[in-house]
């Protein structure tokens, strides 16, 4: 392997760092620090195996070294979240702050806020939640409600965000909210704000999912104070700055690999001879590794500064149908193999119930495909 | 349009002017037929005809890469001159024995119990045949009326001389034949997704564009997506090509998954291509069909869809290695269900 595929990227660091992963995350299997499960980066949270994550420098791991970040690239943290994925690991309580509010603060956010805030996200001492969806306002994101009104210091805010994720565990939400104009402006008057979710007149309540359990909260804002240092950028230019952000958030392995602990199930489960060979768990794995180098495609473009919205979607659709295929697939043998597995059984269940958020979550297929044939249109 | 938006091809790996001279060319002479003849002699000219070939047929020394923008070239021009045959398998086989080899267009045919007759495009001069004598395989380089009189006669006339061939570059014919069917594939699929969206872009029906419409929208984007998916799978073959051609254990699976993903995603494209384009798609008037036909019969020829699914399937359970991605995880902190690191 002398010559590389894609000059300007050192592989072979790549690889050294994925090995590294590798290591620890057998190192924390052995010492049963965790079980693997499905879709773990939503649903498992541990804010232990964030922090040994941190201490490694996987957390915040792009953000620069004057902020307590590692200044590795996007490709290095393309790296770590498969590795992370495709074991099961339960890095859910670190998801949000690693994927979008460290990025968005570092760009956005102000001198300030940027010193007190990134490292401790980086630290793993930091934990964020989105509120953007609202009650009325579900794929229509630019139709929000809550308001922010200001006042002598800061902002009042206040309204109701639903489906955020962690929100009864994280420190800190941002929060999409109206500064100027009023609702039906659309895009215009929109601002972000960082909002500590101890603060006064804050009330989180479960979203109980179909299978019992809570990830999801409805988070209500009851005329909460925020301080003027706590606007994310600038006041009106909320939209812009959410959707500059989104490719990230679309593109990234989370959107192919959530159920990726399957594949490992079913091949274990052929090999003993509980499953007969099918030809559609390959197509299935061929489907996962081009995905695998459709998405590291798409970092490469984000990392170099270029846009990517429309193969960002395409990775998302894409992504998102084929983990529901690899559900129904295990689903489809599992029912007719008459030695029972336990574990494959509970990977099924988790699966099973958070299948229909795969293609929900981070935009609908529907709104993608629509992103799609506008950015192909000559 | 549609190729700046999807996965690097490794464009970036092929000199500009190269690129720029394989799409004049191909362009000029598109749509198959008897423009097959001018673009063979063309390339010929150019010194494209053996891009990767050793100077001994009068080859260039290039790598995958600017093949595959050749060969992507071509069948975006809906040409099906075999010139990917040519030089990356029949070709590449005659480059490792030590003969001299007179530049022609040539096809490998694997003259076994189990073979389809050869695809014997009309420009096609000489054909590398092989096939397993008791021995091991061997080959030999023939002038193409050699293989219609053998199709007719049933045996093949005693003068043609078979040269003995290592079994490891046999089957690496196999892979790299079934290599350039993706990259042919792939250059359909982009050809007819363009086509696609430049139609339902214009047409007007119910007095606005079919692309205002919804399930209009649902089907061009999948379609678009799948041939970037194809794209980005046969684009990582290629690399692996590349680095690695002459490594079957590296190859084989890295094709295996770009032949599955080629073959499933023409299926989309071709039924999902001519429902947008309607009635008018399905004349032979109309340029989809010679894209979708061609892609359909490429991703079943040197090896099949079905097959290719079976195969990644047979590899992953025997702890091949796809890519980076290990997708066959320790489920349990044994170390005897550690694998390979």
């Amino acid at each position: 392997m002398t010559t590389t595929a894609h000059p300007g990227i050192d592989e072979r660091a790549l690889l050294e760092l994925r090995g590294e992963v590798r290591d620890f995350i057998a190192d924390q299997l052995s010492r049963g620090t965790f079980t693997p499960r499905p879709d773990a980066w939503l649903t498992a949270w541990s804010a232990d195996f964030s922090r040994a994550m941190a201490e490694r420098g996987w957390v915040g791991m792009t953000l620069p070294p004057e902020y307590g970040g590692a200044g590795r690239s996007f490709l290095e943290r393309f790296v770590v979240t498969e590795e992370v994925l495709v074991a099961g690991a339960p890095v859910a309580a670190h998801w949000v702050s690693d994927r979008q509010a460290g990025p968005s603060l570092l760009r956005f956010g102000s001198e300030e806020l940027k010193r007190e805030l990134l490292p401790r996200i980086a630290a793993g001492r930091c934990f964020f939640a989105i509120g953007m969806s609202e009650p009325d306002a579900g794929s229509d994101l630019a139709s929000v409600r809550t308001k922010a009104t200001a006042c002598d210091d800061g902002w009042v805010l206040s309204g109701t965000k639903v489906w955020t994720t962690g929100a009864h565990r994280a420190d800190h939400m941002i929060v999409l909210a109206r500064t100027s104009g009023r609702h039906g402006d659309r895009h215009q008057g929109l601002s972000q704000f960082i909002v500590a979710l101890d603060a006064l007149g804050i009330r989180v309540s479960p979203i109980v999912s179909m299978n019992g359990d809570h990830h999801f909260n409805e988070v209500l804002l009851d005329d909460v104070h925020v301080p003027s240092g706590r606007l994310l950028g600038t006041e009106g230019e909320g939209w812009r700055q959410v959707t500059s952000e989104l490719a990230f958030e679309r593109s990234g392995p989370e959107r192919f690999l959530s159920v990726a602990l399957l594949v490992s199930h079913l091949l274990a489960a052929v090999r003993r001879g509980a499953l007969s060979p099918t030809a559609e768990l390959g197509r299935l794995v061929a489907r996962l590794q081009a995905l695998h180098h459709m998405s590291f495609a798409v970092a490469r473009t984000l990392d170099a500064g270029s846009p990517a919205d429309v193969p960002a979607a395409m990775v998302k659709t894409l992504g998102t149908t084929t983990e529901g295929d690899l559900v129904e697939l295990a689903a489809l043998l599992t029912a007719c193999s008459t030695r029972h597995d336990d574990d494959l059984d509970a990977a099924l269940r988790i699966a099973t119930a958070q299948l229909p958020g795969f293609t929900l979550r981070g935009g609908t297929n529907e709104i993608l495909r629509g992103i799609i044939t506008k950015g192909l249109q000559p | 349009m549609i190729r700046s938006t999807s996965a690097s091809w490794g464009a970036e790996a092929v000199e500009p002017d190269l690129r720029d001279l394989i799409t004049a060319v191909t362009a000029a002479h598109s749509g198959g037929g008897d423009q097959d003849a001018v673009l063979w002699a063309t390339l010929r000219e150019l010194g494209l005809s053996d891009l990767t070939g050793s100077q001994a047929r009068g080859g260039s020394g290039a790598s995958w890469w600017e093949a595959a923008e050749l060969i992507a070239a071509l069948a975006r021009s809906a040409s099906e001159l075999p010139v990917g045959d040519s030089d990356l398998v029949a070709g590449w086989i005659l480059d490792t024995l030590s003969t001299d080899v007179v530049p022609a267009l040539r096809v490998c045919w694997w003259d076994d119990d189990s073979a389809r007759r050869p695809d014997l495009h009309p420009l096609v001069e000489r054909v590398t045949v092989l096939r397993e004598d008791t021995s091991g395989p061997v080959v030999a380089d023939v002038a193409v009326d050699e293989v219609r009189a053998r199709l007719g006669s049933g045996g093949w006339d005693s003068s043609v001389e078979w040269q003995p061939l290592s079994a490891e570059v046999a089957e690496l014919a196999v892979v790299r034949a079934a290599l350039v069917r993706a990259v042919q594939v792939v250059g359909a699929m982009e050809a007819a997704t363009e086509i696609v969206v430049e139609h339902a872009a214009t047409r007007e029906q119910f007095g606005r564009p079919l692309l205002r419409f919804q399930a209009v929208q649902a089907l061009v984007a999948d379609l678009a997506a799948e041939t970037a998916l194809a794209r980005a799978a046969t684009a990582a073959a290629v690399a692996v090509a590349v680095r690695a051609g002459d490594d079957l254990e590296v190859l084989q699976p890295a094709v295996a998954v770009a032949r599955s993903c080629t073959g499933h995603g023409a299926a989309v494209v071709a039924r999902s291509a001519h429902q947008v384009v309607g009635a008018i798609g399905t004349t032979q008037e109309h340029a989809l069909h010679r894209h979708t036909g061609a892609m359909l019969r490429w991703r079943s020829q040197a090896g099949d869809t079905h097959s290719a699914d079976q195969q990644v399937l047979a590899l992953a359970l025997a702890g091949a290695s796809f890519s980076d991605l290990d997708l066959d995880q320790p489920l349990k902190p044994d170390p005897s269900n550690r694998r390979k690191s």
